[in-house]
């Protein structure tokens, strides 16, 4: 914490002192603020008897002193109703400088985005997703991560015209969640790589990438974490599809599957409707044999409204089975319950 | 009169574009600058950036205009063959993953002139019906 709230300082006085060449320095944000309440069991943070002690907030300082070099700052607050797993205060979200060695080639060091599919970056910041958040089931915080605290290489290879290819490999740590949520566990020796291919048709996209790294056990002994991801994703304007594949090999935590599919249709300007359906899965070795628990099955609907290109109000509805109930510790062995829950949520950005 | 028209036909001409196919706008680049027109593709990666230097290597200064404009509406449709509100959520996922700024937005034609004038890397795009200055240059859009 001591050497993220340095960076974070550092980084103010950087920003602070840039704001001299005020034409070079950006700021951007967003706040996302929700009311949710879940029926039978708390999820995700929502109680029973609903919250709205629901948001996400960010504040986002860019400094471009030249072509060549960038200064980036994001901060970040995040409040999930009763999870355990969100702070109450303000945390440094990312803190990291850029290099453009080129048009097509860039250096970045420091807290950054991992690039993992289409939402892990973004997240749920503002308009990004028609949902309050990207599927929780591909981007669990306890198999991934939002951040890298490392170096990442990116590289844009193709013409304006036809296909175009991103490429991004990156080497760092980062921190996982825990299951009980009292505790962190760490990534290290994270190395991947990802690859989006951009069709000539704007909008339509394929990627893939991997990763491993070392992630510690309460035994001492790490664990050899390798995933690999899949997404496809279609925005075409009046209709948009994406979805995703995650397979994680948890070495002696067993196996974990995730996938999601997701559909939306813009029937008017400024209405949208969307749907979802995302499922996990973990299987894992117990007394000899292999347990393959439902985790989660997530069906939802969501209607947008776009009060304006940077204001949208979003509702949802959910009917959640597996096991991510928060009112009973978790165990593979229990049979999945049923909840369902609605996220009311209004999103400004600018 | 007679010289406002012939003016208005002369840069209707080097858009390389007449009759119902003419593009509501204009798209306008520094007088200094040497391209002499640019692909609709071009124009869309520039103004996407995924294109960022000019073929002299120079750095290219993208001026957009107001997202709730009516030209802003028709440039997307044309150039991007999208909705303002698609490039919106485009640039969104860009500043959210630390990837980029959209251009600066003007809010008026006439500032967009001003900023590309004084912009010799610059470019921008106006209403068809404001005449640019001497000291910008029309460059047609190629299919």
């Amino acid at each position: 914490m001591n050497i993220a709230r340095r960076i974070l300082v550092a980084t103010i006085g950087v920003v602070v002192s840039a704001s001299l060449h005020a034409q070079r320095v950006s700021l951007h944000g967003y706040v996302n603020q929700a009311y949710a309440v879940s029926d039978e069991h708390p999820i995700f943070g929502i109680p029973t008897d609903g919250t709205t002690d629901y948001r996400d907030l960010a504040l986002q300082f860019r400094y471009d002193q030249d072509r060549k070099n960038t200064f980036v700052l994001q901060l970040r607050h995040q409040r999930l109703g009763t999870s355990a797993a969100t702070p109450d205060d303000v945390e440094l979200d990312w803190a990291f400088y850029q290099r453009n060695v080129s048009d097509r080639f860039a250096l970045k060091l420091g807290r950054i985005p991992l690039p993992l599919g289409i939402f892990n970056e973004a997240d749920g910041a503002a308009m990004t997703s028609p949902f309050f958040r990207p599927p929780h089931e591909l981007y669990d915080r306890q198999y991934t991560s939002k951040t890298l605290e490392g170096i990442l290489l990116s590289s844009s290879l193709g013409d304006a015209a036809g296909w175009s290819f991103d490429v991004d490999g990156y080497f760092g740590q980062w921190a996982l969640d825990r299951w009980n949520r009292d505790l962190e566990l760490d990534a290290r020796n994270a190395i991947g790589a990802q690859v989006w291919a951009n069709s000539p048709l704007p909008g339509v996209r394929a990627g893939a990438g991997a990763y491993r790294c070392d992630v510690e056990s309460p035994a001492g002994v790490p664990n050899d974490y390798l995933m690999l991801h899949a997404s496809v994703e279609a925005d075409l304007d009046r209709w948009r599809f994406a979805s995703e594949y995650l397979r994680g090999n948890l070495d002696t935590y067993g196996r974990y599957r995730a996938w999601y599919v997701q559909a939306g249709l813009q029937v008017t300007e400024q209405v949208s409707v969307h749907a979802r359906g995302a499922v996990a899965r973990i299987e894992t070795p117990i007394n000899g044999h292999s347990l393959d628990a439902p985790l989660s099955e997530d069906l939802a609907i969501s209607l947008n409204y776009a009060i304006h290109p940077a204001l949208l109000l979003k509702l949802e509805g959910h009917t959640n089975d597996g096991l991510l109930r928060e009112d009973v510790p978790r165990n593979l062995y229990d049979s999945p319950s049923r909840t369902r829950y609605l996220i009311a949520s209004v999103v400004a950005s600018f | 009169m007679l010289r406002k028209l012939l003016l208005v036909l002369a840069l209707a001409a080097a858009a390389g574009v007449s009759g119902a196919d003419a593009p509501p706008f204009l798209v306008i680049v520094h007088h200094a600058n040497p391209i002499q027109s640019i692909t609709r593709a071009e124009l869309s990666a520039i103004y996407l950036e995924r294109l960022r230097s000019w073929p002299d290597g120079n750095e290219i200064h993208v001026y957009d205009q107001s997202s709730k404009s009516r030209v802003r509406a028709q440039f997307s449709q044309r150039i991007h063959g999208k909705s303002v509100a698609y490039v919106i959520r485009y640039w969104q996922r860009l500043i959210f993953s630390g990837r980029g700024v959209p251009p600066r937005e003007l809010d008026s034609s006439e500032k967009v002139i001003e900023a590309v004038r004084n912009n010799p890397h610059a470019i921008g795009y106006i209403e068809r019906d404001r005449i640019a200055p001497g000291d910008v240059k029309v460059i047609p859009v190629m299919p």
